[in-house]
């Protein structure tokens, strides 16, 4: 991670591949299911080039990955100011490959998508730490610094957040 | 409450000495352990989609400050002609100067006074030069 940065520092296109090809997916995902998908390209895009010009303010006191996901908080929250939440976040998640997929799959994948829809349709202060924690693997201190409330606060929204997608899949007769 | 004390773990999945010993005497944290496992599960199977955009071009800071300064080199440009040509557009060339005749009234009192200090004038040079011979 050390030498990522210090590619950052210096300007080297190959590190601005290396923080895309190690983080880009994860960033896509917590933007995408924080500002939806059709802005999900433009804002993710925007948090790497920040990422990348931004780097000289970083200071290794904290986990680089806080850092990253702290900038891309803040532009989600940029994006939200600008714009209205947009519907059906979770439309293509879980795509099956093929499309000829056996009954099993087909019932995963139904409970996946059950599951996606769930965590978009969580308020947003729960989907925030729950997605920080899943995508980000931020830990709840870590969170709670980046959120801006008491520890306390982020676990009880991850609690929360936690026990509505677990009545949201058993309302889908799941588990 | 004793479960309030292992929030933390419960939702982030722990396996602390503590945490167990919990959990054999109380059904429902072992019931919210076991649940929320699985969801967590499920969403990592689920949170799939991948970033496609490539990698993003950057520009230099150069770049992105080019149209401003195209903009104030094309405004600069503007004011030049505009405070060039104050009367509207670009004038032709003048023509080659052209000289008139005036014509002037040459026997007017002042002229015949000028006419009178010149011949006292001349009259007085050839007084001199006889006198110098």
């Amino acid at each position: 991670m050390d030498d990522l940065v210090e590619g950052l520092k210096a300007g080297r296109p190959e590190a601005f591949e290396r923080l895309v090809r190690e983080h880009g997916d994860r960033i896509y995902r917590f933007v995408r299911r924080l500002v939806g998908e059709r802005a999900a390209d433009d804002v993710a895009q925007e948090v790497m080039i920040r990422v990348f010009r931004s780097i000289g303010s970083y200071r290794p006191t904290g986990r680089f990955e806080s850092w990253v996901f702290t900038i891309a908080n803040n532009l989600c929250i940029d994006h939200a100011r600008k714009r209205r939440p947009e519907a059906g976040l979770a439309e293509s998640a879980g795509e099956v490959p093929g499309g000829t997929a056996p009954l099993e799959d087909l019932e995963a994948r139904e409970e996946r998508l059950a599951l996606l829809k769930a965590v978009e349709r969580l308020p947003l202060d729960q989907r925030r730490v729950f997605l920080l924690r899943e995508e980000g693997g931020l830990s709840f201190r870590e969170i709670a610094d980046l959120v801006g409330c008491p520890l306390n606060t982020a676990l009880g929204r991850m609690h929360y957040a936690m026990e509505n997608l677990r009545k949201a899949l058993k309302a889908h007769g799941m588990r | 409450m004793e479960c309030d004390r292992f929030v933390e773990e419960k939702v982030s999945g722990g396996d602390s000495r503590d945490l167990r010993g919990h959990v054999a005497d109380c059904p429902a944290c072992a019931r919210d352990l076991e649940d929320y496992a699985e969801i967590r599960r499920l969403y990592r199977e689920a949170s799939v989609e991948r970033w496609r955009g490539g990698v993003p071009r950057l520009r230099s800071p150069w770049a992105s400050r080019l149209p401003v300064a195209a903009a104030a080199a094309m405004m600069v440009g503007i004011l030049v002609l505009l405070m060039g040509s104050p009367s509207g557009p670009p004038r032709p060339p003048d023509p080659a100067p052209v000289f008139t005749r005036v014509h002037l009234a040459p026997w007017d009192r002042g002229e015949a006074r000028i006419g009178k200090a010149m011949d006292d004038v001349w009259r007085l040079v050839e007084n001199i030069e006889r006198n110098s011979r």
